[in-house]
C-alpha cells in the first residue's frame, strides 16, 4: 500500500488482482445486480485511487477497501434504490455455490430474510460473517463503535432468527 | 440435508454470484492512477481551509470596529475570542482528520464549549437596541462565514463525508466570523447573542448538511 501511495502502478495492479474478485462479489450481494456490482467495483478502484491521500499508513487495506465498496453501495442505494425484493417477495435468483448441498426452499426463505434486513445490520453480518472482518475492523471505518457493530450483527441475526422461525433453531 | 446456518452462507454465497474476470474493471482507475500519479494527503486540505479561515476570521476581527460592551471584564472578552479562534484553527483540521468519529466530536464540543464561555462572559447590556436590530449580526456572520463553509462543502466531496463531518467542519468554518463579532458587536444580551451569534452558524452547518446530501462526492473514501 505504501508503494501505491506513491504512485507505483505495479502495487496498484497488486491490490486490485488481490481485492477486485471480492469486492466484486460483496457489492453483488450487497446489490443484488450483476450490472451494479461491475459499475461500482470500478467506482471503488477510483475512489480508492482518488482518496487514497486519506488511508493511514499502517492501517489495513481490507477494511478500507470494503468501508469504500460499502460507501459506493449505500450512495448507488439512494440513488436506485436497493433490490430488496422481486415483484413475488423474494430475491432474485441467482447462480448456485459449487460444492454445497442446497435445500433450495430453505435457502431462498434465508435469502427473503436477508433482503428484509435494514441495511446496517445485513452489511454487519454479511461483512463479519461472509468477508471475515472483525467487528473492530468493520467499525473503524464505518466510523462507529466495535459495540455499535456488535449490537447491529446481533439485531440483524435476532431479526434473521425471527423471520426463520421454525426453520433455524 | 442443510441447516439454517449452512443455509445462510449459502444464500450470502450465491448472492454474490459466480465468478467471473474483472480485469477490464481496472482500466478506470489506472487512468486515473496516471493522471494522478501523486496523492494528496488529507491534511493539504486542511492546511489550505485552516489558512483560509484563520486569515478571514482574523481580518475580518480586526477590521471591524471593536466594542467593549458585550463583555463583562476583559478576561472573558480574551477568553471567548481565544475559545473561538481554538474552534476555528483545530477545527479546522480535526473534521477532515480520517479515522474515528471522536475529533469530529471533539469539535462540536468545542463550538458547545466556547458557546458557553462567550455567554457566560456576556455582560448583559444591549444598549437600548430593539431585538430585531440583532439581524445585522446574523447577516454579518453569514456573510463572512458563507466563504469557508463553501470550501468546507467543496472539500467533502473529496471523500464519503457523514453528517457529523460536515457539522463539525461548518461550525469550525463558522467560528472565524463568531469571533470577528465576539469583538465588533456591543449587545452583551444572552438572548441576542444565542439568537443573532450562535444560531446562525447551526443554521449554516444544518443547510451545508442539506447540501452536500444532493450532491454526489467524487471518491467514497471514508
Amino acid at each position: 500500500m505504501d508503494r501505491f501511495l506513491d504512485g507505483d502502478t505495479r502495487a496498484f495492479d497488486a491490490l486490485f488482482a488481490r481485492h477486485a474478485s471480492g469486492l466484486r462479489a460483496y457489492l453483488q450481494r450487497m446489490t443484488g445486480n450483476a450490472t451494479a456490482a461491475d459499475d461500482l467495483t470500478q467506482t471503488t478502484f477510483v475512489s480508492m485511487v482518488r482518496g487514497r491521500g486519506r488511508f493511514q499508513r499502517g492501517a489495513r487495506v481490507k477494511p478500507w477497501l470494503y468501508a469504500i465498496a460499502t460507501n459506493a453501495a449505500r450512495d448507488w442505494g439512494r440513488r436506485t434504490k436497493f433490490e430488496k425484493v422481486t415483484a413475488e417477495g423474494e430475491l432474485p435468483e441467482r447462480e448456485a455455490e459449487p460444492g454445497i448441498e442446497h435445500d433450495p426452499g430453505l435457502e431462498k426463505a434465508v435469502k427473503h430474510a436477508l433482503a428484509q434486513l435494514p441495511e446496517a445490520m445485513r452489511e454487519a453480518i454479511v461483512l463479519h460473517r461472509f468477508e471475515g472482518l472483525s467487528f473492530a475492523e468493520i467499525a473503524e471505518h464505518a466510523g462507529v463503535t466495535e459495540s455499535a457493530v456488535k449490537v447491529r450483527a446481533h439485531r440483524g441475526y435476532e431479526r434473521l432468527r425471527e423471520l426463520l422461525k421454525g426453520l433455524w433453531p | 440435508m442443510t441447516t439454517p446456518d449452512e443455509s445462510l452462507h449459502a444464500a450470502l454465497g450465491s448472492a454474490g454470484g459466480a465468478p467471473r474476470d474483472v480485469s477490464a474493471l481496472a482500466q478506470a482507475a489506472r487512468a486515473e492512477l496516471a493522471a494522478h500519479p501523486r496523492a494528496r494527503r488529507w491534511w493539504a486540505d486542511a492546511v489550505v481551509l485552516l489558512g483560509f479561515n484563520a486569515l478571514l476570521g482574523l481580518a475580518a476581527a480586526v477590521s471591524m470596529s471593536w466594542s467593549e460592551q458585550q463583555h463583562h471584564s476583559q478576561l472573558s472578552k480574551y477568553a471567548a475570542g481565544l475559545a473561538w479562534f481554538m474552534v476555528l484553527s483545530v477545527g479546522s483540521v480535526w473534521w477532515l482528520k480520517p479515522g474515528p468519529a471522536r475529533a469530529r466530536w471533539s469539535v462540536v464540543v468545542g463550538f458547545a464549549a466556547a458557546a458557553v464561555v462567550t455567554l457566560l462572559g456576556a455582560s448583559g447590556v444591549d444598549g437600548g437596541q430593539p431585538f430585531m436590530t440583532g439581524m445585522w449580526c446574523a447577516m454579518t456572520e453569514c456573510f463572512i462565514a458563507v466563504l469557508p463553509v463553501t470550501l468546507v462543502l467543496v472539500l467533502s466531496l473529496r471523500f464519503s463525508a457523514s453528517r457529523l463531518h460536515l457539522v463539525a467542519g461548518s461550525l469550525a468554518a463558522a467560528s472565524g466570523a463568531a469571533l470577528a463579532l465576539h469583538f465588533h458587536c456591543s449587545n452583551g444580551t444572552v438572548l441576542h447573542l444565542l439568537v443573532w451569534h450562535l444560531l446562525p452558524a447551526v443554521v449554516l452547518a444544518a443547510i451545508a448538511v442539506g447540501v452536500r446530501a444532493v450532491l454526489r462526492p467524487r471518491a467514497f473514501v471514508p
